[in-house]
This record gives structure tokens, sequence and C-alpha cells, in this order.
């Protein structure tokens, strides 16, 4: 970008900061230039550009930190609708780290909008908060369970910020400052996970800077983070059971429950250890499998209706003592979930751990899949972790009226279907749909985009059309280590998919 | 009362020069016919032109009852009534619009206007063709409406270029006693024509120009003793023939 | 006041009677709609990223997942296809024939030989055909990845080297097409709905004898000048208006967002785009006026004119070619109103004062036009050329 540019955007914006709707709000506002640039996975030119703030809001003159911003153009280049701001989930994801995939998953939307991607603190290009040396560990030969407070604590002695900075209220502050910093009165935000979280915090502390809002998987601020034992036992067992009512799937795997249960069984008394090819060097490795290990690899697989087509096959090589599958699926994680586990925790112990009562844990904990286990290693960190004290607002029900649509899928494994009935019930003018054949995050599909696409338009929750969500297929899973399905059971699904 | 004073016209061009006008000069009086007579290109319309203000004499004025049409040519025209020489009509409006549209460019306007313009139907005996409109009128239809736009007015000198041309005997006839009723009220009329018997019908004095100047002028008849001849077409021709006994 | 009334009257009532000019200046008008739906729905058909397509497949039932792979992507079986497109798919005969030992070999790992049968060269075809590889390749990739994991094979290894593309050119869409046409479209109507009148009421009326009588009337030629200006004008805003209310009833009937182009004409857009256009309507018939009253002849004068209109449809071009387009062009007359209306369509907020700017600019030099032109009327020249 040449001189020309910097001073003709500058002038735009402060042509806008005249205009008498801007004027009473905030007299330091900052004038924000974005620069073209190119991002990952992105082949076409995108604009970036940075916005400081200050570290602590109540110290405006203090440390400022650069809080960086992605906006994807509207194709239409048009200025006419309203943006999308994007908040990630995590908490932990930097949502600039997933511009190319909202450039492809939200392209309907993209059409005729600018979506405006922005790093939490503490994730990103956003003062990140990295544990890098938890990536280091190989994750065949170790297990989950040797992580100790020390590991923690080495983490935390990287950072040299104030913690308690980087907190889920101040981020709402920074996305309003960046909103204003762009020259928008008004905008509309999608929330997905944690970003639903965020996305809540924000309909509290600015309602008037939001349009609408899309809640998808809602985590609603009753529900603390954490709580996942009943949520993923329920899409666990949902698994299974469609895995008994899906005819090759039966076949194949008919003791699906028993077998699970085994190897848990075995498990529990010590961990396995065996010795296989590196999945990534080929090189002769051992592999041990413990219980938390192998529980989480599941759990993390029923996030995503794609990845839990792996899970019956999975247990089942798993009972005939084959743990290459299960290998195979580590390999796939290995180099991190591009989570920012410093602000994770920052948050997750700050803002909700302090918030789970021990009847809670206990009530969490009773199921059949795995227990207590997300809590404890929760717990384990936090333990450690520097404490601060949310505001007392923080806690409050968002009861703010703006157009909100939530959505939540019925096989997800951390945000059921209960939490976003939660949201809706104290929000006035919202709609909560719900998907049945869908895990974590119902925009992953294109009918779920179409929905949220058309929400944004019309701004009436309640009169969206949600019918593509009936021709969603159920579930269907991976029968054998070719994969194929039998052919008994085409016969009876062909003529459904052809009357549609 | 129309007055033409030693009028110099030339038209130049990159080839030549043309001199139109070379020291014209006349008076037309009120309460006559006075016509104006000369070969094709001797000058008439190019007189003519100057006396509406179309064109800009390079020497000499003419004046309109006094007042100096290169002075004042919208008060100047405002005392005339023309009959151009080619004549067109609006072709989409009718009759009657047409000359309210002249009628109220000559400043006319509610139930005056109204009355004129029923009047000079009714004197031009075109009542019936009032509204319809003009395209597809007969040559005589349309120089009824050309002379009625002419007169709506009432102007009180009243010029006339070549105004028989193309029209049958009947429309002649109408316009020569139409004219002859305005001579008889006063008016000023003056009137180019080649047409020898119209002119001696109809004109009180005879104007003969040629090659831009005044080649003679009188009565018929004392143009007809001038040449020493019975008909006015022979004089005429005489008459521009040997302009150097006319001067003497 | 009261000639100027009379003329003005005068020159709207021929006008209105002259069906055939008036039928020139509102074609214009209904025949932009019309234009633009057009050309909208053949770019929605070309832009829409997954068009229908309709495939014969045999022994579709051994292999029902690539099947829905296929729905997913928008690729239909021809047992399906809706009537008025039956024609269509039948004679371009796309067919895909899946053996059937599909599950069989799927599940032994041995490879599987599906034959897509069309004719490769047919240009239509191309698209439907890279679309249906397409997915046949990801498929079939898919199940080839989740082989290798199950073994425990990182997938990763199979793609040892991957390539970041960075486009540096600037991103252009249909919007901006569409806006640049409409925006031509809306100029040429401006200058060329008046242009029939324009001419037929200068020139015209010379060659039917008219314009003398009129000129040896006790009226100003300045006066008559407006009269016939603001006839002309007048044809073309009320075509402009026609047009953009058409318009933007037309634009109801596409569904631009698909082709990610966001356009309507609200109310406040009209008044805008009014604002900007009316003083390019006098404008035109300023210039129309004077360029036909100097020709020779009616024909001459519409020849001439006409290369007038070129005029407006090529500053918007222009201006798209310009890099560093200097200020001045924000304020002369058509090219500001062209930047102008550029922002309108991008729906960014007006700039008023460039706006008032161009308008004014614009106005006087209509003003001006209308004095020469008023001044050349009273000339021998003109009154030379009447016979």
């Amino acid at each position: 970008m040449n001189l020309k540019n910097v001073l003709s955007t500058s002038l735009l914006i402060a042509v806008i900061g005249l205009s008498p709707n801007s004027f009473a709000e905030d007299i330091s506002e900052q004038k924000l230039t974005l620069a073209s640039c190119h991002v990952k996975g992105i082949r076409q030119q995108v604009q970036c550009g940075t916005l400081a703030v200050p570290e602590n809001y109540t110290k405006p003159d203090g440390v400022k930190i650069d809080i960086n911003i992605v906006v994807l153009p509207a194709i239409d280049s048009s200025k006419e609708n309203l943006p999308f701001m994007f908040l990630a989930g995590g908490p932990g994801q930097a949502a600039t780290e997933l511009a190319g995939q909202i450039y492809r998953g939200f392209n309907e939307i993209r059409k005729t909008r600018d979506l405006i991607l922005i790093d939490q603190r503490g994730t990103g290009k956003s003062h990140p908060l990295q544990c890098e040396d938890s990536l280091e560990l190989d994750p065949y030969t170790s297990i989950p369970e040797n992580i100790s407070v020390s590991d923690v604590e080495q983490c935390l002695s990287l950072f040299t910020s104030d913690l308690s900075q980087y907190n889920s209220e101040n981020s709402i502050r920074d996305f309003d400052a960046v909103r204003a910093a762009l020259g928008h009165k008004q905008v509309h935000i999608y929330g997905g996970s944690y970003g639903t979280r965020a996305g809540l915090v924000y309909m509290r502390m600015f309602p008037e800077s939001l349009k609408s809002v899309v809640l998808d998987s809602v985590g609603p601020i009753e529900v603390p983070i954490g709580l996942f034992g009943q949520s993923a036992d329920q899409s666990f067992t949902k698994l299974l059971e469609n895995c008994q009512n899906e005819q090759s799937c039966s076949t194949q795997y008919p003791d699906l429950t028993k077998e699970f249960a085994t190897i848990k069984q075995r498990l529990s008394k010590a961990p396995v250890t065996v010795e296989i090819d590196h999945p990534r060097l080929g090189t002769h490795t051992s592999f041990t499998i413990s219980t938390i290990k192998f529980l989480s690899t599941i759990q993390m697989q029923l996030y995503s209706m794609e990845t839990r087509t792996l899970v019956p096959l999975l247990i089942h090589q798993a009972y005939l003592g084959n743990y290459k599958p299960l290998a195979g699926l580590i390999a796939q994680g290995e180099g991190g979930m591009g989570i920012y586990v410093g602000l994770l925790y920052n948050i997750v112990c700050n803002e909700d751990y302090p918030k789970i009562s021990t009847e809670m844990k206990a009530q969490d904990a009773d199921n059949n899949f795995a227990k207590g286990m997300s809590l404890d290693m929760i717990g384990l960190v936090c333990s450690t972790w520097p404490k601060y004290q949310p505001s007392a607002d923080f806690y409050q029900t968002v009861k703010a009226d703006i157009p909100t649509l939530i959505m939540s899928g019925e096989l997800d494994p951390v945000t059921p279907a209960s939490n976003g009935d939660k949201s809706h019930a104290h929000l006035p003018n919202s709609h909560h749909i719900i998907s049945k054949n869908n895990a974590h995050i119902v925009a992953s599909t294109p009918c779920g985009i179409n929905i949220v696409n058309e929400f944004l338009e019309k701004q009436t929750p309640k009169e969206l059309d949600e019918s593509c969500l009936a021709e969603i297929p159920d579930e269907s899973f991976m029968v054998g280590l070719n994969g194929g399905a039998a052919t008994l059971d085409t016969a009876n699904t062909m003529p459904t998919e052809a009357k549609e | 009362m129309i007055e033409v004073n030693n009028l110099h016209k030339s038209f130049v061009s990159k080839k030549n020069t043309v001199k139109a006008l070379d020291g014209l000069s006349f008076t037309a009086k009120d309460g006559e016919i006075t016509g104006i007579l000369g070969p094709n290109g001797a000058g008439k319309t190019t007189c003519l032109r100057t006396l509406y203000g179309l064109l800009r004499a390079d020497e000499g004025y003419a004046t309109i009852d006094g007042i100096k049409v290169t002075e004042e040519p919208i008060e100047a025209r405002k005392l005339l009534g023309i009959f151009p020489d080619k004549f067109g009509l609006y072709e989409r409006l009718t009759a009657y619009e047409q000359i309210d549209y002249f009628a109220s460019i000559h400043g006319m306007q509610g139930a005056n206007k109204h009355a004129a313009i029923e009047q000079i139907l009714q004197d031009l005996d075109m009542t019936e063709l009032a509204h319809r409109k003009t395209v597809g009128f007969s040559q005589g239809q349309r120089m009824k409406v050309t002379l009625a736009q002419a007169l709506v007015h009432q102007p009180k000198n009243f010029v006339l270029d070549e105004p028989t041309r193309g029209l049958d005997v009947m429309s002649t006839r109408i316009l020569r006693n139409h004219l002859a009723k305005f001579k008889e009220k006063g008016h000023c009329i003056l009137f180019s024509s080649h047409v020898m018997q119209e002119v001696a019908a109809l004109c009180d004095r005879v104007i003969i120009v040629a090659n831009g100047k005044l080649a003679a002028q009188g009565t018929p008849q004392e143009l007809c003793d001038l040449a020493g001849e019975k008909l006015l077409e022979e004089a005429f021709v005489k008459l521009i023939g040997s302009d150097e006994g006319v001067a003497a | 006041m009261m000639q100027l009334k009379a003329l003005m009257v005068k020159e709207f009532k021929e006008a209105f009677r002259d069906r055939r000019a008036l039928m020139v200046a509102m074609s214009m008008a209904l025949l932009m709609p019309v234009m633009i739906m057009v050309m909208l729905k053949v770019a929605i058909k070309e832009a829409v990223d997954n068009p229908a397509v309709y495939v014969k497949y045999t022994g579709e039932q051994h292999a029902p997942k690539l099947i829905k792979a296929l729905k997913d992507e928008n690729i239909l079986s021809f047992a399906d296809v809706p009537e008025d497109e039956e024609r269509n798919w039948n004679e371009r005969n796309i067919e895909l024939t899946i053996p059937e030992s599909f599950a069989i070999d799927m599940a032994d790992g041995k490879p599987i030989e599906l034959t897509l049968r069309a004719d490769f060269n047919e240009k239509s075809l191309s698209s439907p055909i890279r679309r249906i590889k397409e997915v046949v390749r990801d498929h079939s990739l898919l199940i080839g990845y989740k082989r290798l994991l199950v073994r425990g094979i990182d997938t990763k290894l199979l793609q040892p080297i991957k390539l970041l593309e960075q486009d540096t050119s600037l991103p252009s869409s249909n919007a901006v097409m569409i806006s640049l046409i409409l925006g031509v479209y809306l100029m040429m109507a401006a200058f060329m709905s008046g242009l029939p009148v324009a001419i037929d009421s200068s020139a015209g009326e010379r060659e039917r004898n008219v314009l003398e009588m009129l000129l040896c009337q006790p009226v100003s030629t300045l006066k008559i000048v407006l009269a016939k200006l603001s006839c002309a004008s007048a044809i073309s805003i009320i075509s402009i208006i026609l047009m953009l209310f058409l318009t933007s009833v037309a634009m109801n009937f596409v569904d631009l967002t698909k082709i990610g182009a966001t356009f309507s004409i609200d109310a406040n857009t009209f008044v805008i785009l009014l604002l900007l256009l009316v003083p390019i309507c006098f404008l035109a018939a300023s210039l129309q006026l004077l360029f036909a009253f100097q020709a020779k002849s009616f024909k001459e004068a519409q020849s001439t004119v006409t290369m007038l209109i070129m005029a407006p449809s090529f500053i918007p071009f222009a201006l798209m070619l310009m890099d560093d387009k200097p200020a001045w062009v924000e304020w002369v007359p058509i090219s500001g109103q062209s930047l102008l209306m550029e922002d309108v369509f991008k729906g960014l907020p007006i700039d008023w004062s460039a706006l008032l700017f161009t308008s004014v600019a614009t106005i006087a030099l209509t003003v001006g036009l209308v004095l020469i032109l008023a001044k050349r009327l009273t000339s021998e020249k003109v009154v030379m050329s009447l016979s």
C-alpha cells in the first residue's frame, strides 16, 4: 500500500468520525488502517491491520497491546450490508488462523458482507499466550496421566504480562474497539463454541453495537466450561445407537458397547504398550495407550460427523488389540489443535472452574463414557494457575433484546442442545434450531450456513427455512479397514435418497 | 409604414462574394399594397429578411413604423405580420393550436386571444379546419393557416414573400380579398412576387428590384408608361434589362 | 414569461404527439431493465458455483456414498431431471457406470474402475465433467486417506509439498461489472432519450420550414432555446425515472446474492441517482441542440449527434483504466457523475460536496451552451442555411 492510500483511508475514517452518530461516542477513538495482505489458506488478497489497545482498560495510558485484524472483503465490494464479525472458539483459537476455513465455509455470506476476524487477546498475533513446551511431548510414548504441576509452572514462567487482563470482558472491549475503529456503527456477530460465550458477553456489554447475533453450539455463562462428562457420554451413546440402527455397522460391530467396556477395563488396570511403526517417521517406536489417551482421542472424534465415522472401527480394532487406527488419529492431531493453551487455561481456570461445585462435579462424572476426565485434567492445571476475579457482572444472565439465532447439534459432545435451551429461555428475540444429524458447530454444513445467511438477511430468527436440516442423512460409519459398505444396506437407503 | 433606406448586403464565402443588395431604398405606405417585383436572385428575399431582422445590413437600415429593425428587432417584429417565403406548419398541432401559438408569442392572452383567433378563423372561412391537425392539409389550407397565424394579432404592417406560389385559383382569390380588406383598414402591405398579373391586379405601387438595386417604382400604370409598354410584363422585362435608361 | 410558457407548451405538445420520437426515448427505458435482467440471468447462471448436473448412472445402487457425495455437489441422477431440462440433458448424455463389484472390491481394497462417458469436446460439458471428476477424485482420496489412517500412518505423509498460492490481482466481481454497465446505461439514457426530440425540434423544424417563421417573431432566441431545451431534457428525465423504476422492479426478479452482488434501487438511491442525472439531461439536451442546429440537414444532425452519445459511454470506461485519477475528474461533468454513481452502486455514503460541485459545473456548462446557442440562432449563418 502506498502512502496515498494510507492518507486517503485515514481521511475516510476521519470523515466518518465527524458524522453526528459517532460524534458523542468516543473522542479518543482510534483510526485503523487496513492494508492488502495475504493470509494462509486464501489465495486472494484480503485486508489486514492492527489496533493498539490498552492491556488494562482501567489504565488507558498504560501498556498497549496490538490486536491483529483480518477483514475478508465482500465479493461484491459493496458496503451496503453490515459486516459479519467472527468470534472464534476455544477459548484460545485465533480467528485469523481460521481465515482459510472461514473464507470457504462462509462463502455464501461473504458474497455481500465483509467478514471481520479478530485474534482475541492472548491468541494468534494478539499478544499470544502459548505453552510451547506442551507441543514437544512425544504423543506416542508419553501419556496425559503423567502431566504434572511442574509442566504447568514451566509454561507459566514464560508469561510476563498481567494475566488478569486476558479475560473475556477485555477481549470484548477489544472487539468493540475494532468495530468502532473500522467505522461500523453496528455489526452482526457469529460465535461458535466458546465464541458464543464471547458473543453473550458482547451482548451484555455493548448491546447497541450488535445488529444481530448467531450463537452456534452454545456455552452459556450458566454452564461452566469443562462440564463435558454428561454431554460427551450422551454424544457417544448416540453414536453407538446410530451404529446399531445402521445395518452395515450393526452387522460388522454387533457388540460395540461391550467391546468398549472391555477396553476401558483393560486400560484401567495398566496402560498398554505396543510396538508400532512411527506414523510419520516409519521408524520403530513404542506406543503407550492409557485410559485418558484412549478416551480423549475418542472424545475428540465425537466433535465432527466426518471423524465420528471412524469411532466404531477404532473401538473394534482396539478390542482386537490393534491400536494402529488410534495411532493414526493421534498423528492427525499432532502439531496442536491451533489452541493457545495459555489463554485457554487463563480463562477457564478463572471464569469457569471456580464456579463448579463438588456436587456438580460428582453429577457430571456419573456417566459411562469418560467419567470426570475433562474436569480432572482442568483441575490439575487450575490448581497452579494464577487467579483473578472476574467482574460481578460477568455472571449475569444475558437478556439482550437483539435478534438472535441459536443453533445446536444433537450429537454435540461438549455444548449439548440443553445449553442452547438455557440461552433461548433468557433471550426474548431468539430462536433455537436443533439439528438432528449434527455434532459440534451447525454452521459447518452448507445447510447451517444457508440458515445463517437467511437470518442475516431477514433478521427474523423465528421465520427461517430450516427444511434442509431434515435432509442431512443419518450418520454412517466406516465398517472395514478398506471402507465400503455391504451391498445389503444400499437397497434400503437408495429409494429415500432418490425422492429428495 | 415600412421604409428601406440604402440597404447594402454582401454574402462572403471562400469562393466568391455575392452582392445581394446594393443600395436598395423604398417605402411602403400605410393603406397601400406595395409589390416587390424582381427576377430570381434579385435580392427580394434578402431584402425582406433584413426587414424581419434576420439579416443585418452592411449599410443602410430598415424601419417599421419608424422603429429601426437592427436596433430593436423585437419591438419592430411586434408590428409585423409575416407570411414567409417557404412556409411550413407544425404538423402535429391543429390549425387552432398553431394560430394560438403565434398569438401567444405576440403577447395576446385570455378572452382577447380567443376572440381574435375566432375572428381570423371566420374571416378566412376556416372554422371547420380549426381543430384538425395540419398534417395532410392541401396547399390552400396551409396558406390559410399561415395567413391566419400571421394576421391573428392584427399587425399594422404585413409582409408576404411570394404568397401565391402553388396556390389554386380559389385560394389566391381568398388571399387577394383578404389583402384588399386589410388595405381598406389602413394597414401597410408589402409583398414580393414574380407573377405579373398578381401584381398588376393587386398592387397600388410596384417596386422593381434587379441586382440588389431599385430598378424602378410607381403604380403598374406608371411603370408601363415609363417603359412604353402596354403590359406590365413587357415593361418589367424592359426595365430590368435596361436599368441605365431607367436611372436616367 | 407568457411567451416562454407558450413556447414550452407548444414544444411539449409536439413532442408528446411525436410517437416515433417518444417510442425511441421510452424504448431505452423499457429495454434497459430487460437487458439488465437477461444479462444478470446469464451471469448468475454462469457464476453460481454449482448448477445442477444430471448424469445417467448405471449401477448407482452399488456405491451409495459416492452418489451422495456427487449429490452434495449438485450432481444428480438423470432420473430426477426436471421436465423442461430433460431434452437438454438427454442430449448431453453424461454416463457414469459403476461396476457391480464396487462394494466387494472396496472391502477387498482392490482398484475399482468407474467409466465416465460423454462428449469431452463439447464446451457446455467441460464444467460438469470437471466437477464429476473432482468429486470422484476427492471421494477416492478421502477413502485412501482413511485407509492409511486406520493402518496407523500419518496422512500428512501423502502431501510432502504444499504450494501456498498468493494472488496479487485485485479482486473483481460481477457486481462491479453490473454497476458499471448500469452506470453507462443510465448515462446513455440521459444522453439518448431526448435525442429524437432535440433533433426534431431543431434540425427537423428547420427542414420543415417552420423555424424561419419562429425566428421572425418578436421573441428572443434565448426563450426559444430554453423551451426546446426544457422539452428535450424533460423527455430524458421522464425516461430515466421510468427506467429506474422499471429496473428496480426488474431487480426483484433476479437473485443477485447468488453472484455476490447486492443491488437495489430504494427510494434513497432513486433520488440520488436522479439528482445526479438531471443536470446531465440538461447538458445533453443543450449539446444536442447545439450540434443539431449546426448540422446542414436532419440526416446530418442525426449522424453527428449520434456521435455525441459515444462520449458518455467512454468516460466511465476511461475512468476505470485510470489508476491515478486527477482531482478534476471528480467534478468535471459526466466523469464526476460516473464516479459518484459508482459509489452509489457500491453502497458507499454519498459525497454531497462532490455531488454539488459536479452538478454546479454541469449546470454552468449547460448555461454556457444555451447562451452560445441563443447567440448563434441570431447569426446570419443559421439564417442563411434556412433556405
